[in-house]
């Protein structure tokens, strides 16, 4: 391989944390006035890798060259310094600062006068970089704790574009824009990639990754598997490297009729919410009814407001006998079921054994009077981890080691066990592996089959679209349309209504 | 497959408390001459562990919930003054006196916790001074004294049931009831464990009264040995206790990590070390130098730093 032709060399990287080899030898080239995209199922290495890159960690060993030179950073300021600077994944902003706070953090220096910082100048170069950017509607004055967590994406957009980096490296962070949002990371790498650097792009959507990548290099399992160029990309091939085995193109539910019993299971009537407005809608028995929206549409106070784990200021959401649910312990009394979108805070508990975990909600049913029997304990997580299938050593490992999709299949297994009838599922696959998406969706049609109610939320509209009986969309706090499940129904249609 | 990762399991947190009692009972046997272990001592090494042990105990719930209490010397103070008032006008009354008094004041403190919602540390510094102020109140600047019969109940025999059931009990409802998991999950994400139905306020609320009430009865138990209630009643519990949990291994930061053998073997690690440092002459002053020595080594080495921000 020519050297010269390629900006960035990484060769030969390692990475252990504790037992588990997150990186094996794994390898990375990118060129300039490319977008290489990163692609591999969760777990794989490509946030470690990338991170390595950024300077937040360092390798067990490696080598790495950037533009010919050897590579080594201590920390991302550094990284910084010889232009490379990365968008993470996690929120990495801070809530106390203003925008232009954020935006020009560690270089405050640049407005000094004798030891004095200048604030109105930051704001001034704030709101110029974000208006470069086509970002509207953000003050930089405005403290990050009251914006939304895109908006902070957004700062931290800004952030990198005042860096002016020679390669950026974007982490999964596509899931937490909207379009817009996305129009104007899009437009960021453009702009990078057409001043001849170079832009290395994370992300789980591969339709996303088809359309934006020049390259994409595949990892598996802390492993390098292969490269391939814009011409070679297609689904099937680039699934299969990623699993190592052929997947279905459609893995979302075969049919086409929207289907459900007439019996009301959970009803909204006039429910008011600190983002929802007067929202009125029935979920039936055997039906799956999705919702979609910006992220600060009010959906995910629906998910919430269902499983009773917010105020609700105005009407009242009731079980199918008229009786209101007013918090966690009652809605799991009408056997109803919540998994957040945020897993590690409101599923799991991650420094905690997969035992605790899916336990945690049965142990009214495992109690005899009190006594919990350690035997019945184990024989009941045991059942519930095999029947979902999670990836462990045993039940007493730390949930904390798992990868995404275990966790949620831990935080399934939980429910499962539990006995709902109602699932009240938010984004159940952010951030989740093709071969786990596709058991999750298997796993929801079984359960609409045997009867029961699944409320699906997600960022992902071909999700919805893929699996709901109904779609509610909606915006602002408020329905904006609703649709029922057919062949015809696109992602365009909906969008319409979002925005 | 199983027991090779439980094995690995076994790893130096577990074993180290074990090993510092084991070195503790070692050292001072050695350098008081074989005075340790002898019948009488093992017997003053009991009545010391009585009042540690039965309040770690009931302290480790607090802590598995991720919570801490300042205030417990002082709770122990005002019941046993409450059972003094009480047996006044009957010895029995000063059992429920003082149990109920010290409930109710843990009560308080769960109240000012859950409901308040300030964090346990700062809310259990001002209920200390509010528990001081009433203990003045109550004392009128002077110590009250029990009836002689009282002083008769204080038998080892009574000591060891009470001691043994305490652990029973609280091994019980540690490790095998939802009452104690549930206090393990709190500790390890309290919004996850609201969103899998833990009542998480009535579970942090019943912490703090089972705790009020263990050193409720550990001020009756206090007046039965001194036969007077006074002002400094219980002044070194609570170092006593904290040292214990941490020497045992209990994490501040609560959670599954929580182990219920910690306070135990805390406990005595504490009795022995407390017992051997009389033994070898030193005064209560340098005890406590020595004490406060040991608490900042032991908070030294096994604070999870990481896990800070999680203590409330």
């Amino acid at each position: 391989m020519e050297q010269t032709e390629y900006m960035l060399c990484a060769k030969g990287m390692t990475k252990s944390f504790g037992i588990t080899r997150a990186l094996k030898g794994v390898e990375l080239y990118l060129k300039k006035g490319e977008v290489l995209g990163l692609i591999g199922e969760n777990g794989s290495g490509k946030s470690t890798l990338t991170s390595i890159i950024a300077g937040i960690q360092p390798a067990d060993s490696g080598e790495v060259t950037l533009c010919g030179e050897a590579y080594s950073v201590k920390n991302s300021v550094e990284a910084n310094q010889k232009g490379i600077c990365m968008i993470l994944q996690e929120k990495a902003t801070f809530d106390q600062l203003s925008v232009a706070h954020n935006i020009f953090i560690g270089n405050e220096t640049a407005f000094q006068k004798g030891g004095i910082l200048d604030n109105e100048r930051m704001y001034q170069e704030a709101e110029k970089i974000l208006a470069e950017l086509g970002v509207d509607g953000i003050n930089p004055r405005d403290k990050i704790r009251d914006r939304s967590f895109e908006d902070g994406k957004l700062v931290e957009l800004a952030r990198a574009a005042f860096l002016k980096p020679r390669i950026l490296i974007v982490d999964e962070t596509t899931t937490a824009l909207s379009q817009n949002g996305r129009a104007i990371l899009y437009a960021m790498m453009e702009k990078i990639k057409k001043n001849g650097g170079g832009v290395i792009f994370i992300s789980h959507d591969i339709q996303e990754m088809m359309e934006k990548c020049d390259r994409l290099t595949v990892l598996r399992d802390g492993d390098y598997v292969d490269t391939i160029d814009k011409p070679e990309f297609s689904e099937g091939k680039i699934k299969k490297l990623m699993v190592g085995r052929e997947i279905a193109d459609n893995y979302y539910r075969g049919d086409h009729v929207c289907s459900y019993e007439k019996e009301v299971v959970l009803r909204f009537e006039k429910v008011t919410t600190k983002h929802l407005k007067e929202v009125s809608l029935e979920l039936h028995k055997g039906e799956i009814l999705g919702f979609g929206g910006l992220a600060d549409s009010g959906m995910h106070d629906i998910g919430k407001a269902s499983f009773g784990a917010i105020p609700i200021l105005e009407g009242q959401v009731a079980d199918k006998s008229g009786e209101p649910i007013s918090n966690p312990r009652e809605s799991m009394q009408k056997r109803i079921a919540y998994i957040g979108k945020n897993r590690d805070q409101e599923s799991l508990f991650p420094n905690s054994p997969i035992r605790d975990n899916i336990a945690i909600a049965s142990y009214k049913k495992l109690a005899k009077s009190t006594f919990i029997a350690p035997g019945k304990e184990t024989a009941f997580v045991q059942e519930w981890a095999e029947k979902l299938d999670v990836k462990m050593q045993n039940i007493d490992q730390y949930v904390m080691e798992l990868s995404g999709g275990n966790k949620q299949k831990v935080a399934l297994a939980k429910w499962l066990g539990f006995g709902a009838d109602i699932f009240v599922l938010d984004c159940p696959t952010r951030g989740i592996d093709i071969g786990v998406k596709a058991s999750i969706y298997r796993l929801m049609e079984e359960l609409k089959a045997e009867g029961k109610s699944i409320i699906l939320i997600s960022e992902e509209l071909p999700e919805v679209i893929g699996m709901s009986d109904r779609i509610v969309i909606l915006k602002d706090g408020s329905v904006s349309g609703e649709f029922e499940r057919s062949e015809l129904l696109t992602e365009h249609t909906l969008i319409n209504y979002m925005v | 497959m199983d027991k090779i990762a439980k094995g690995k399991r076994i790893d130096l947190k577990t074993v180290f408390p074990f090993l510092g009692l084991i070195a503790v009972m070692i050292f001072f046997q050695a350098v008081s001459g074989g005075r340790v272990f002898t019948p009488k001592n093992l017997k003053a090494i009991l009545n010391d562990s009585f009042f540690i042990l039965i309040a770690t105990v009931a302290f480790s719930f607090v802590m598995a919930v991720g919570n801490l209490d300042l205030s417990m010397g002082t709770v122990m103070a005002v019941s046993c003054t409450c059972a003094a008032v009480a047996a006044k006008a009957s010895p029995m009354l000063a059992i429920p006196a003082a149990i109920i008094s010290g409930g109710l004041l843990g009560w308080f403190n769960g109240f000012v916790h859950v409901h308040m919602r300030l964090g346990s540390l700062i809310g259990t510094m001002a209920t200390q001074s509010i528990f001081t102020g009433i203990l003045v109140l109550l004392l009128d600047g002077g110590t009250l004294s029990a009836p002689i019969s009282m002083l008769r109940w204080g038998t080892m025999g009574l000591k060891l049931t009470v001691m043994l059931l305490v652990v029973l009990l609280g091994g019980y409802f540690f490790n095998f009831t939802a009452y104690g998991k549930s206090c393990k999950a709190i500790g390890s994400s309290a919004e996850a464990a609201r969103l899998s139905g833990v009542a998480v306020g009535r579970v942090k609320s019943m912490t703090f009264i089972v705790l009020g009430a263990a050193v409720g009865l550990l001020g009756l138990f206090s007046l039965i040995r001194t036969g007077t209630a006074s002002a400094t009643t219980g002044s070194d519990l609570m170092m006593n206790v904290w040292c214990a949990a941490l020497l045992g291994g209990l994490p501040l930061s609560g959670g599954a990590a929580s182990k219920f053998r910690a306070p135990i073997v805390g406990s005595f690690t504490m009795s022995f070390l407390s017992n051997g440092m009389t033994l070898m002459g030193l005064s209560t002053h340098d005890k406590q130098l020595i004490q406060g020595i040991i608490f900042l080594l032991t908070i030294a080495i096994s604070f999870d730093r990481k896990n800070m921000t999680v203590i409330k």
